[in-house]
């Protein structure tokens, strides 16, 4: 089973803090059909090499896949279909921007088969969404939620960001609450963080903006743990949080370090003991495409020993942790064999716990887990 | 060759005053080197002293040199190292000549370590040669400096000879010049031998070589020789003179320049200044001006890996066999496990030798704050000189400390007198006197302690000068000061590298500077970590590194694990570099941290 990530490079603006391989989608209408047709043709490349290949999810990201017209996505949806074999229990999901969807184009995706939507709310702030350079509004964020129920999508995530320059505990309290007074399945929530060339960077390092103290970050993560699960939800991942059962499949392959294809201009890809990296540069990643080879930037083969520590440091994001039983079925030898001193340390030190199923990191070690994971490495 | 025919000489010249290029011009023009075989500079030869650009000492060469009257001339130019930390082998380099070339850059002017270096060799009794070079520049002033050479060093500006290295106008005159007025060594060849080492260098296949003057006698392979100071005898297995290579002859006589071999094991037993006398006909007294030279720096040399000890052992006993004059003694440290103490002459040959540790035999070094050497006297009257802060006696012990002072020289364009000024006063300096050179040229002078100028002084001076003044010293002597040892305690742990003596009058300020540093400087642990600086019991400043309690990477970028493990890999270098003290980890660049307690 593999899991395949389709990157949608575009969007109406580029947000200031973000680092994504991501363009204003280019008056250029040509550049957006040889994009699509590039897709659809390493869809090809990669169906012919694995014909057999079954897939558990389909993730559509970028980006935002939804400025492009819902048409053109599910075309590329049906030749995802085609080429490869679906899991009938596949997970579809599909990246939208609140302000880029209508009821008809969600209608269209869903019947395509999409079943999931992860909408980018980030704030339920006007001025904080000005901020970040969103390009919706708060508005915007109800239509479209309301959009998607209405289209029959029982499966929805919100994006929210916290940790936003100024940003108050009360202020974080307010948005955190009008995302759970909507109902979602699932909530994505990440601290601000900040490439340094990012405008949202400079205008910290600049002074225009104070950046968020860290005693602020963690009193809005423990503030954030607490609310959701008086609401139900799960927190499976440090940023990660779901209604039983909702947890995203796709990205849970990423964390359980399993194979997925990675597709589209600058996507990543880990398939048969190769990590990839695809080309970012739009324009050349489809010429490389259009010759017939595979697009990538760089591959490299996985050692054992790579794929041993990749297989930690993802897996120890999750809320349950490392499974032992699967990590020696895996690895030959078992975990706590191999990392006995450390393990040790670091449950002195209260950062990790060990039960009889898995390994995983306490509270305080999933707030350090840089700190906790280096040790892996 | 006849003593008559002998001119032995050195050049004197300022960094970038054009030493290099001169004896370049010898050498082709004497065709003791073919053109096409000139690298430049070929004199050279530590790539670290290239890349510093300055001259610590060229090789010895002697050249064959026709003059205008048809006669022939053996010209030995010995070298003299361009560094302060140097002046004892200036000295002895001086002392194997006749005569001096004295080079003055016809743009910049005399600078403080020429004079130096001038007075040197007038102590020794030099014909000085003073030659005015660059004259090829358009900015050149000779008459200027021709005036400043008059006024400062006294010579006689109508002698002096104008040149141009780069382009070899002039340099045939002062060939003839030299063998003219440099007087011929005045030898005897019937008593017993003497000869003066004034330096030396190790090879793999015959040991320690000694580079001689011989003053008096003969010396040749097969014969027994003794070294002067140390009594030790050894049979010659060959000698030889630099042409530039080394180049076997049969024999040295009265006033040649060359090399000896002879089985010596190390260059600590072929010492510069020593005298090498025939082992079965010794000389009664060796020639004048022999001493042993002491370390006046110190500072302890770790591994940042724990299992290059004896790597680094091993690397420093290579250098040794090369540089008599640095010492090292294995040391223990609660910080930093185990390393050495090492000696140096200054801070120039202390960072000589750690980028060799580091360059030539690939260690990482941790490298502790340098200091001097103290003097301590204890209340029942014992005196004990302390190499390491850690060392220092207790508190209620000492009777009296005294450090080591340099009398110091600048010469500076009129314009930086005042910031001169300032500096010497921050480093706790006594105006000593001031003169004007020429209008716009001063030398001052002061008295300050060794340790205010071991770190930093020189890259303060030349940037409030904008880079145009010029630094010499002399130690002067010890003085009593009122000096503590101020201790640095991390998370409760006393850091014996951290420790530093300084003035009481200073203590305050640089505790409180230390703290602040390191509290930038250590990373933030798990838990809070204090800091604390203190004098004996008594705590003067303090900081904390407040404990990290989010550390956490919380986005993956769409599968992009690669970079996840980038950084997590990044974080683990950072903490392999770094040296757990107790519970803490301390980065390499705190235990610098002392030295720059007073930038800010």
């Amino acid at each position: 089973m593999t899991a395949l990530y389709l990157h949608f490079p575009f969007c109406l603006q580029k947000c200031r803090y973000c680092s994504f391989n991501s363009i204003p989608v280019p008056e250029d209408d040509m550049l957006v059909t040889g994009y699509l047709q590039a897709l659809e043709k390493e869809i090809a490349i990669y169906a012919s090499f694995y014909p057999n290949e079954s897939l558990s999810s389909i993730y559509l990201g970028g980006g935002t896949p939804t400025v492009l017209p819902a048409e053109s996505l599910c075309r590329i949806l049906s030749r995802c279909k085609e080429s490869f074999v679906c899991s009938p229990e596949i997970e579809i999901t599909i990246e939208a921007n609140p302000g880029t969807v209508t009821q008809k184009m969600l209608q269209l995706l869903k019947d395509a088969g999409v079943n999931r939507l992860s909408l980018g709310v980030q704030s339920f702030k006007s001025a904080e969404l000005g901020l970040l350079g969103r390009s919706h509004s708060v508005s915007e964020v109800y239509a479209a939620y309301d959009a998607a129920r209405k289209a029959g999508f029982d499966n929805i995530n919100l994006d929210l960001i916290y940790a936003l320059p100024g940003q108050s505990l009360q202020f974080w309290r307010d948005n955190l609450r009008s995302a759970i007074r909507l109902s979602p399945e699932h909530l994505s929530i990440y601290g601000l963080s900040l490439e340094d060339s990012t405008p949202l960077a400079v205008d910290l390092k600049k002074g225009k903006l104070e950046a968020c103290s860290e005693e602020m970050q963690l009193s809005m993560w423990e503030e954030t743990a607490s609310m959701v699960a008086e609401a139900g939800f799960i927190r499976y991942e440090f940023s990660n949080y779901a209604q039983p059962g909702k947890e995203c499949r796709h990205n849970i392959t990423y964390w359980e370090n399993r194979p997925y294809l990675g597709v589209g201009a600058g996507a990543h890809g880990y398939h048969e003991h190769v990590r990839y990296g695809n080309e970012q540069e739009i324009q050349k990643y489809i010429e490389m495409v259009e010759k017939g080879e595979f697009p990538r930037a760089f591959e490299e083969q996985q050692s054992p020993k790579e794929e041993m520590v990749d297989t930690i440091i993802m897996g120890l994001r999750l809320t349950k942790g490392l499974s032992r039983p699967d990590f020696t079925r895996r690895f030959g030898c078992s975990f706590e064999s191999l990392y006995e001193k450390v393990l040790k340390k670091l449950v002195d030190d209260g950062l990790m716990a060990i039960s009889d199923e898995a390994v995983f990191l306490t509270e305080r070690g999933q707030l350090l887990s840089n700190y906790v994971l280096s040790f892996f490495v | 060759m006849k003593q008559q025919q002998i001119r032995n000489f050195c050049i004197i010249a300022h960094i970038d005053h054009g030493k290099s290029t001169l004896a370049d011009r010898f050498l082709e023009i004497t065709g003791t080197l073919q053109s096409r075989q000139m690298k430049a500079q070929v004199l050279d030869q530590m790539d670290l002293e290239r890349e510093r650009g300055i001259t610590i000492k060229l090789t010895p060469v002697t050249m064959k040199y026709r003059s205008r009257d048809g006669q022939e001339y053996l010209l030995n130019l010995i070298d003299t190292p361009g560094h302060v930390d140097f002046s004892y082998e200036v000295s002895r380099s001086l002392a194997a000549c006749e005569g001096a070339v004295l080079v003055v850059d016809a743009t910049q002017g005399v600078e403080a370590q020429t004079i130096a270096n001038t007075y040197l060799a007038l102590d020794a009794n030099l014909e000085i040669i003073p030659v005015i070079n660059k004259i090829d520049l358009p900015v050149a002033d000779p008459a200027r400096v021709a005036k400043e050479i008059e006024e400062v060093i006294g010579l006689d500006s109508e002698n002096i000879l104008h040149v141009s290295a780069k382009d070899g106008t002039g340099v045939p005159e002062l060939l003839e010049t030299l063998v003219h007025q440099v007087p011929p060594p005045q030898g005897d060849e019937d008593k017993p031998l003497q000869a003066l080492i004034f330096d030396s260098h190790f090879d793999p296949y015959k040991g320690a070589i000694s580079y001689i003057r011989v003053f008096h006698g003969r010396v040749r392979s097969g014969m027994k020789i003794m070294m002067m100071s140390t009594g030790k005898v050894y049979e010659v297995s060959e000698v030889g003179v630099f042409f530039p290579e080394m180049s076997q002859v049969d024999e040295l006589g009265p006033g040649e320049v060359g090399y000896l071999a002879a089985g010596i094991k190390e260059v600590a037993d072929t010492r510069v200044g020593d005298t090498i006398t025939d082992g079965v006909k010794p000389a009664a007294e060796p020639l004048p001006g022999y001493r042993r030279v002491l370390p006046v720096v110190f500072c302890g040399f770790y591994p940042v890996e724990a299992n290059d000890y004896e790597n680094l052992r091993d690397a420093l006993g290579k250098l040794k066999l090369n540089d008599a004059s640095f010492q090292y003694e294995p040391e223990t440290s609660v910080a930093l496990g185990f390393g050495f103490r090492c000696g140096f002459l200054g801070l120039l040959h202390m960072e000589i030798i750690q980028e060799r540790l580091e360059r030539e035999y690939g260690l990482e070094l941790i490298t502790t704050a340098p200091n001097v050497v103290y003097r301590v006297t204890k209340n029942n009257g014992e005196v004990v000189t302390v190499d390491n802060p850690a060392l220092w006696p207790d508190l209620g012990e000492i009777a009296q400390v005294e450090e080591p002072y340099v009398e110091a020289n600048v010469i500076t364009p009129s314009d930086y007198v005042g910031a001169v000024m300032d500096l010497f006063h921050d480093r706790r300096g006594e105006f000593q006197e001031m003169n004007y050179l020429s209008p716009q040229r001063v030398q001052i002078t002061y008295l300050l302690p060794l340790s205010e100028i071991i770190f930093d002084f020189f890259d303060r001076l030349k940037s409030c000068t904008r880079g145009y003044a010029s630094f010499d010293y002399d130690i002067s002597g010890y003085r009593a000061a009122d000096l503590v040892k101020l201790d640095c305690l991390v998370h409760g742990e006393m850091v014996d590298a951290l420790s530093m003596i300084v003035h009481r009058d200073q203590a305050q300020q640089k505790g409180r500077a230390l703290v602040e540093k390191l509290r930038r400087l250590i990373p933030r642990q798990l838990f809070d970590v204090p800091i604390q600086a203190a004098i004996g019991n008594r705590v003067i400043a303090r900081e904390t590194v407040k404990a990290l309690r989010k550390n956490v990477l919380e986005k993956c970028y769409g599968g992009d694990v690669t970079r996840k493990r980038k950084l997590l890999e990044k974080q683990k270098e950072g903490k392999r570099r770094m040296k757990q003290v107790g519970r803490v980890e301390i980065p390499q660049e705190a235990f610098l941290a002392v030295l720059r307690v007073d930038k800010e």
